[in-house]
């Protein structure tokens, strides 16, 4: 894993490390040193780290000293990870932010595992980095436990919406039943994608506001047979707030098959009304064929 | 003899910029290859590729994994890293070259863990 990701980092920094090497006047550019400093992630680490320590210790701009910290993150010694380290729990503004979210990169389980001390005596920015590293680590044990553990509700919403944007179905799940449900979950089942759920809570008419959201939530998801489920809630619905998501989500997921169906069953010409402004929004061409039919009606 | 070999690498690299030249040894898959003997890149092999009488590509082994078949390169015998240093270090200070294979040089200076490559290097990015 962490040897893939190596090859990825070298691809990546040949393709963008540097403008070149321009030599103006004996003197190397920031862009040179860019590149230099990017092919130390090829080096021996007991070669490499004395100039990144001299890096990060000189005065250079943020944005060396940031590369500096990558190439920390990609060296295979146990000194890189501890210089890291003590990045992340001493160093100051956007290079701690930066060191805690390379700890992540580095896919080192014992830098990993010395986030939590640091997320617990952070700040907001630092908790938000911390986050970041677990996502870039993808580390979901890491996360679930803070939103399992805070009785904050912005905490959790932040956890959550990690935990979504990781794809942690099965986290997302268990915090339902410990937790039960709330708006940040019902949008991390979304992000997740995470159909079942949201199909459970769409179909569910005993709470309004989150039948709705999860509805809504379906159009994020947006997969060929939400159309279909959300045209047969709209059908059995009597609830206008319901329907009203359900063309929401319908928009959101851009399903204007499923919409033109509403359009030709809708009862009322406020009801054809309504639908058809949602299909100009949508820029459906098939909405041009409806405004015809309907002048021709009106004749 | 190795000095021969290196002169045939110099000319392999040195004319980045022309055609190929007569009697050149001539790779199908335009990747060349040297086996490095001696000195702190001992081991490794330096990959150089020339499309259109140009070198495009250059390469230490385990540098940018599938970048070429070893069986594809031509190979050209033995290379002492200073020569390999030597090489690498000419196609990092040519302004004229391609900032993405000077790039590859330096990744090849790096990874060669020659004292010279890393006094360069150093100099690079710290000036000093």
């Amino acid at each position: 894993m962490k040897r893939n990701l190596k090859v990825i980092a070298i691809s990546c920094l040949l393709l963008f490390a540097s403008d070149g090497l321009a030599q103006q006047g004996g003197e190397y550019g920031e862009e040179d040193r860019m590149a230099a400093l990017a092919a130390l992630i090829n080096a021996p680490a007991d070669r490499a780290l004395p100039i990144v320590d001299k890096v990060l210790a000189g005065d250079h701009s943020e944005e060396l000293k940031e590369r500096a910290l990558f190439i920390l993150s990609q060296l295979d010694a146990p000194e890189a990870q501890s210089r890291l380290m003590s990045f992340a729990r001493e160093g100051q503004g956007e290079m701690q932010l930066e060191a805690i979210r390379m700890i992540g990169i580095s896919g080192d389980g014992d830098a990993i595992a010395g986030l939590a001390e640091i997320y617990r005596s952070g700040n907001a920015d630092t908790r938000e980095a911390v986050l970041e590293a677990y996502l870039i680590a993808d580390d979901e044990d890491a996360v679930f436990a803070i939103a399992a553990s805070t009785d904050d509700e912005n905490e959790f919403a932040n956890a959550v919406e990690m935990l979504g944007a990781m794809g942690a179905t099965g986290k997302l799940r268990d915090l339902r039943e410990r937790a039960g449900l709330s708006e940040s979950l019902i949008d991390a089942y979304a992000i997740s994608g995470d159909a079942e759920s949201l199909r459970q809570l769409a179909l569910d008419d005993s709470d309004p506001e989150i039948q709705q959201q999860a509805i809504e939530g379906l159009g994020i998801i947006g997969d060929d047979d939400v159309g279909e489920l959300l045209v047969s809630i709209y059908r059995d619905s009597e609830s206008d707030d319901v329907r009203e998501a359900v063309i929401h989500g319908l928009m959101i997921a851009d399903h204007d098959d499923a919409m033109l169906e509403l359009y030709r069953d809708a009862a009322t010409s406020a009801e054809k009304r309504r639908i058809l402004e949602m299909l100009v929004a949508m820029g459906s061409d098939e909405v041009w064929n409806l405004i015809d039919q309907a002048l021709e009606d009106r004749q | 003899m190795r000095r021969l070999v290196a002169l045939i690498a110099l000319s392999l690299l040195t004319p980045a910029q022309l055609p190929a030249q007569a009697g050149e040894p001539q790779a199908k898959s335009g990747w060349y290859s040297w086996q490095i003997v001696g000195g702190e890149a001992s081991g490794q092999q330096l990959f150089v590729r020339k499309s259109g009488g140009k070198l495009v590509r250059i390469a230490l082994s385990g540098q940018n994994c599938g970048l070429v078949r070893r069986e594809s390169a031509t190979y050209l015998g033995e290379l002492s890293t200073d020569d390999a240093v030597t090489m690498l270090l000419d196609i990092v200070m040519n302004e004229r070259l391609d900032r993405e294979l000077r790039n590859e040089a330096l990744f090849g200076l790096a990874q060669s863990g020659s004292d010279r490559a890393f006094a360069v290097l150093n100099h690079l990015i710290l000036g000093s």
